[in-house]
């Protein structure tokens, strides 16, 4: 525990030094287009207009002078004014944001109570009937596209049954069916890690012994068994933060559900590019930030997790 | 007690690690290997895809683009429709069946080509970190890392608000989100491989790093980079249908399965197929390109 700090330390920097690739990312992008004036530029702009609007933006200095400048600026949460909504561009992306993070959270929710459970249920008994269901579930799940599963429960649970509400975002029964359609694919991933763990923990010579001494089987898959088995399975979902993340706004997009995706798409078609590189920059800090505390729980339930990274460098 | 619980071990290890776990009894053969039920469903599927997708304009006698407002929305065979339009028409007529082994066209192709930009950067990139070692590693852990902060929608937001749609667009979106994979595995079969004595006499007889490179390291990574790319032939065509789906795919007239089943969305709750039958067709292909990447994979971990 005394090397923690250090290893804090040494990790939001190391996370910091990522987002600084992922601003080059986001600058990059739109300068490979070749000129970004094209986009900024209103139709029907005369010459001098555009030279001026070109030096407004700073497009007439060096490349590295103005990423530099970009940098300093995102670095003081300034990406420039979104030239659709007449605000600053993180303004934008911070109003939706609370949307979205509320149906990532219940996704992450929903996919670890429904994997974990399927796991448990598969992993303690392989070999069963339950076992054969749920794997079949499982490769169900990672088959069925995000996005096509939330049209199929829209389909079923709004235009059928009429239980739940297929588009927008009005009370938290709005959130239901986004949250399972995104859910699905990791709740699939997560009971398969976990079946697997769980089938090797249950080999392990630790957990012969507990059985040995005469634990009663609850106690002895508590105690013993699931909290090594979970590790790859949290390890998992740290991973995955991100791919929920990106999935979010494409289930946003089935559900019209008032989120940072639907906002980034018309971004994409107004070609507001402050907005779009507000949003890569801001996803991608979330991501970082989940990944350094799944890392700092992970260190926390196996010290031996801390151990091998401090060996083993990044 | 002790009996069944060692039964329920051996089962459970069994079920884990296949055949290869069952233990070998003295003075037996080793049980014959049972051809697994998953991979053989996961082939036919691959197979009737590129059979589909290859020969199916051919043996299709509707032709994709050819609206007929007479019968529009007709179901499918089974649910109302008839033999002339199989899997039924969309709100303008065409034929759905026509329509999805075209998108299977489009699906392969795309996935061919990411597969061949994704893989080509990644090896490369693999192979940096692994025999330059130092900061090169550092480089490429740092690369990894940045792309693990950007997903492939947030990539593809980016990409398409700069350039727009279309095939170059997205090629670049799923080659920037997949080289990671590839990139990986290289690495670390490079760095077990670093020391093998064959590659030190090698070394010791003069041959140049390039070559080293190129013939004595490579071809010895080729099993490996073939189960990435099969386990990621699924997830690249699950993220172009993703893509159409949102706009920010092929664009234009090109017809994809994402496109088709973002455009049946629209007459969901009065016709059903026409985003179903194309969801169907996408998610076949995904779980057959699984079960086989899974069974590589498996097979990859031990020989």
């Amino acid at each position: 525990m005394t090397r923690f700090l250090p290893y804090l330390l040494g990790r939001l920097l190391y996370g910091l030094a990522v987002l600084l690739g992922v601003t080059g990312f986001a600058f990059g992008i739109v300068h490979l287009s070749g000129d970004p004036l094209a986009a900024l530029v209103p139709p029907g702009a005369s010459p001098a207009q555009e030279e001026a609007l070109r030096r407004g933006f700073g497009l007439d200095r060096p490349l590295p002078e103005q990423y530099g400048r970009f940098l300093g600026r995102a670095l003081r949460g300034d990406f420039g004014e979104s030239w659709r909504q007449r605000r600053p561009a993180l303004e934008a992306v911070l109003d939706p944001l609370p949307a979205t993070l509320a149906l990532t959270a219940l996704a992450v929710g929903f996919a670890l109570v429904g994997g974990g459970a399927l796991g448990l249920l598969a992993g303690t008994r392989p070999g069963g009937i339950a076992d054969a269901v749920v794997r079949a579930l499982a490769l169900l799940g990672q088959a069925l596209p995000g996005f096509w599963l939330g049209i199929l429960l829209i389909l079923v649970f709004a235009v059928r049954l009429r239980w739940l509400p297929s588009s927008g975002l009005d009370g938290p029964r709005s959130l239901v069916l986004p949250a399972i359609a995104l859910a699905a694919a990791p709740a699939a991933a997560i009971a398969r890690l976990l079946r697997a763990s769980l089938i090797e923990a249950m080999g392990a010579d630790h957990v012969r012994t507990a059985r040995g001494k005469g634990l009663a089987p609850a106690a002895v898959l508590r105690d013993h068994v699931l909290r090594g088995a979970a590790l790859p399975a949290l390890a998992y979902v740290g991973l995955q933060v991100g791919f929920l993340l990106g999935g979010a706004v494409v289930v946003e997009a089935v559900f019209a559900y008032p989120g940072v995706g639907r906002l980034a798409l018309g971004a994409v078609a107004d070609r507001d590019l402050p907005v779009v590189q507000a949003v890569v920059v801001l996803l991608a800090a979330l991501i970082v930030g989940v990944n350094i505390l799944v890392d700092l729980l992970a260190r926390w339930l196996d010290p031996r997790v801390g151990a091998a990274g401090a060996a083993g460098g990044v | 007690m002790a009996v069944e619980w060692i039964a329920v071990d051996w089962r459970g290890a069994m079920a884990e690690r296949g055949k290869a776990a069952r233990p070998r009894q003295p003075g037996r053969a080793r049980p014959a290997r049972r051809p697994p039920v998953g991979p053989l469903v996961g082939l036919c599927i691959i197979a009737l895809l590129v059979v589909v997708a290859v020969f199916g304009p051919a043996l299709t006698a509707a032709e994709p683009d050819r609206q007929d407002l007479v019968s529009r929305l007709r179901p499918p065979l089974g649910f109302g429709g008839d033999a002339a339009h199989p899997l039924g028409t969309d709100p303008l007529g065409r034929d759905l069946l026509a329509r999805v082994v075209v998108g299977a066209r489009v699906s392969l192709v795309l996935a061919a080509a990411v597969t061949l930009v994704a893989g080509t950067a990644g090896v490369a990139l693999g192979l940096v970190a692994g025999l330059a070692g130092g900061v090169g590693a550092r480089v490429v852990g740092w690369l990894t890392d940045v792309q693990m902060a950007l997903p492939f929608v947030v990539v593809a937001i980016a990409v398409t608000a700069a350039l727009g749609p279309g095939l170059g667009p997205v090629v670049l979106t799923l080659a920037l989100t997949g080289w990671v994979g590839y990139a990986r595995i290289v690495r670390l079969q490079t760095l077990a491989l670093r020391r093998a004595p064959w590659l030190e006499a090698a070394r010791s007889l003069g041959v140049g790093p390039g070559r080293l490179t190129l013939r004595h390291v490579l071809p010895n990574l080729v099993g490996p980079i073939a189960v990435v790319a099969g386990q990621q032939a699924g997830a690249t065509i699950l993220y172009e249908a993703a893509l159409s789906y949102l706009g920010l795919g092929l664009g234009g007239e090109v017809v994809t399965w994402g496109g088709m089943i973002a455009a049946g969305g629209e007459t969901l709750a009065t016709a059903w197929w026409v985003s179903t039958v194309p969801g169907v067709a996408l998610a076949l292909t995904i779980l057959g390109l699984n079960l086989v990447g899974d069974w590589l994979a498996t097979r990859g971990r031990s020989p």
